[in-house]
């Protein structure tokens, strides 16, 4: 009964936060003001829409400029969702990609002897200094007891196999099961699920991206996630455009898996899969939305900040590359506002 | 024995259906009260100027407290409580107005807590939309309805019973 009853959200608890956070979801970048930055006379003119919506003046047009501007955005949401969030395990489960993401640099660059520090996002719950001192020292006592556990495998599998990839997979799959724990210990369906169909979202994108590139069942094993809604033991065996059509045909992911069909036909682009891949997972998100006080508003809040993120960096990028602004609104994905 | 029979006193029932109003009533109004005022301190964190619209929907549970609180000094200047000469009541003409303060200390306290719930989610709007204020109240002031029904037959019931 303990156990249940500490499971229990109440709603009640996220009064205060959902109102706060209702209340900055107007400063979201909505689909007009995307396309506004794409069809701004100048890069100036595009940051200001930026600024209307509460970003912090970005004075260069060079992306590192950029770069700092979207760490700065970033870290200020996670900075409010920390205060305001009554279970801490919410912003954690968010920022668990990026210590992976760091231990995976860490890990490579040992092998490899190429610096890590301009690859590493200080973001995560380890930061970055911590990080490379446990790494340089051997001692992980204070890293997440999850984390800690796999960085001697994932160690001793690329000293072993010398294969990133391999190590790649490792720790996205340590990734995802610590997400997945994380929010079913939570207790939040609504986050459960996000997760969930972020593994089926994973999959689909390495299944179809395995088999083009021709690798065998046995890569496949390695590389697909377990826990999601669509069972991996169907993607497992020889992958066909029919098969991968098939197996996602009831899951929100049906429209990004008929494109990843096509690009297995020769017909489509990864490009279009992976952009109808994230809005399924942003379609699920806008549930939250309606709801009027709870976890989900937080929850939603900072994937829609993740989203936006992406959308500046491919709107800027796209910009500084030259690309026309029809081209660059083509990339964006759907927004949250 | 003499608890029992202190419990059965006309005039102890009476003022025990006076304090059920008030209690029920004025909890359920400081519950929703409190709900739509965590609500509110969230928009105004981030936008001080919506201070107005908040207080008004914050403001709107409050109504459940007041209902109990008269239907609690009717029933107090019935017996007499109020006013300096207290009435022996018969065992059946407490318990009657004990009755009479059931239905707004009950459903005082659920819809003051339902409106506060409302108020809240209207916070929402408010924080996006503050031009549509009018509208967001409309949806807690529904529930408004219940305990002013409520109010009536407690009123009704007290107004029926002779002393």
């Amino acid at each position: 009964m303990r156990n249940l009853a500490e499971n229990i959200i109440k709603d009640t608890d996220y009064l205060y936060a959902s109102a706060r956070i209702k209340a900055l979801e107007k400063n979201l970048l909505t689909r007009d003001r995307m396309e506004r930055m794409c069809e701004a006379r100048s890069m100036e003119d595009a940051f200001k829409v930026l600024t209307e919506c509460g970003w912090p003046e970005i004075t260069s047009t060079d992306m590192s400029a950029v770069e700092a501007a979207l760490a700065h955005r970033r870290s200020e949401t996670f900075a409010l969702i920390q205060s305001v969030a009554p279970d801490k395990r919410i912003p954690a489960v968010f920022l668990m990609k990026y210590d992976y993401h760091n231990l995976k640099t860490l890990l490579k660059s040992e092998v490899t002897g190429e610096k890590p520090e301009p690859l590493l996002i200080d973001a995560g719950r380890v930061s970055v200094k911590q990080l490379l001192a446990m790494v340089r020292e051997n001692n992980f006592s204070d890293m997440p007891p999850a984390m800690a556990k796999i960085v001697v495998e994932g160690r001793d599998l690329l000293s072993r196999t010398r294969d990133p990839q391999l190590l790649d997979f490792y720790l996205d799959r340590a990734q995802f099961a610590e997400m997945l724990e994380t929010a079913e210990a939570f207790g939040s369906a609504f986050l459960t699920g996000y997760i969930k169909l972020m593994i089926d979202s994973v999959n689909l994108r390495a299944a179809v991206r395995l088999r083009r590139m021709g690798k065998g069942s046995e890569t496949l094993r390695f590389a697909l996630l377990p826990g999601g809604n669509v069972s991996i033991m169907n993607l497992q065996h020889d992958i066909t455009p029919d098969l991968i059509d098939s197996v996602f045909a009831n899951s929100p992911l049906s429209a990004a898996a008929s494109a990843g069909a096509a690009v297995l036909r020769g017909e489509g682009s990864l490009a279009a899969m992976d952009l109808a891949s994230d809005d399924a997972l942003l379609h699920y998100l806008k549930r939250a939305k309606y709801v009027a006080f709870g976890a989900e508003t937080l929850i939603g809040y900072l994937a829609a900040q993740e989203s936006e993120l992406t959308a500046v960096r491919i709107i800027i990028a796209g910009r500084l590359a030259g690309l026309t602004a029809d081209m660059i609104i083509e990339r964006l994905r759907d927004a949250y506002v | 024995m003499e608890w029992i029979t202190s419990l059965f006193n006309g005039t102890n029932l009476a003022l025990a259906g006076a304090a059920f109003a008030v209690f029920g009533a004025g909890t359920g109004s400081a519950k929703g009260v409190g709900i739509a005022g965590e609500a509110a301190s969230g928009v105004l964190t981030e936008d001080p100027g919506k201070f107005g619209q908040t207080l008004l929907l914050q403001a709107l549970p409050g109504t459940q407290g007041i209902y109990g609180l008269i239907i609690g000094f009717l029933i107090l200047i019935k017996i007499g409580i109020v006013g300096g000469a207290p009435v022996e009541l018969t065992t059946v003409q407490g318990l009657s107005l004990f009755v009479a303060g059931l239905p707004i200390g009950v459903v005082g306290y659920t819809s003051g807590i339902a409106q506060g719930r409302a108020s809240a989610a209207c916070m929402g709007i408010i924080a996006k939309r503050p031009e549509e204020l009018g509208k967001a109240m409309m949806y807690p002031a529904m529930v408004e309805t219940y305990a002013v029904l409520a109010l009536l037959a407690s009123f009704l019931m007290w107004l029926g019973i002779a002393i």
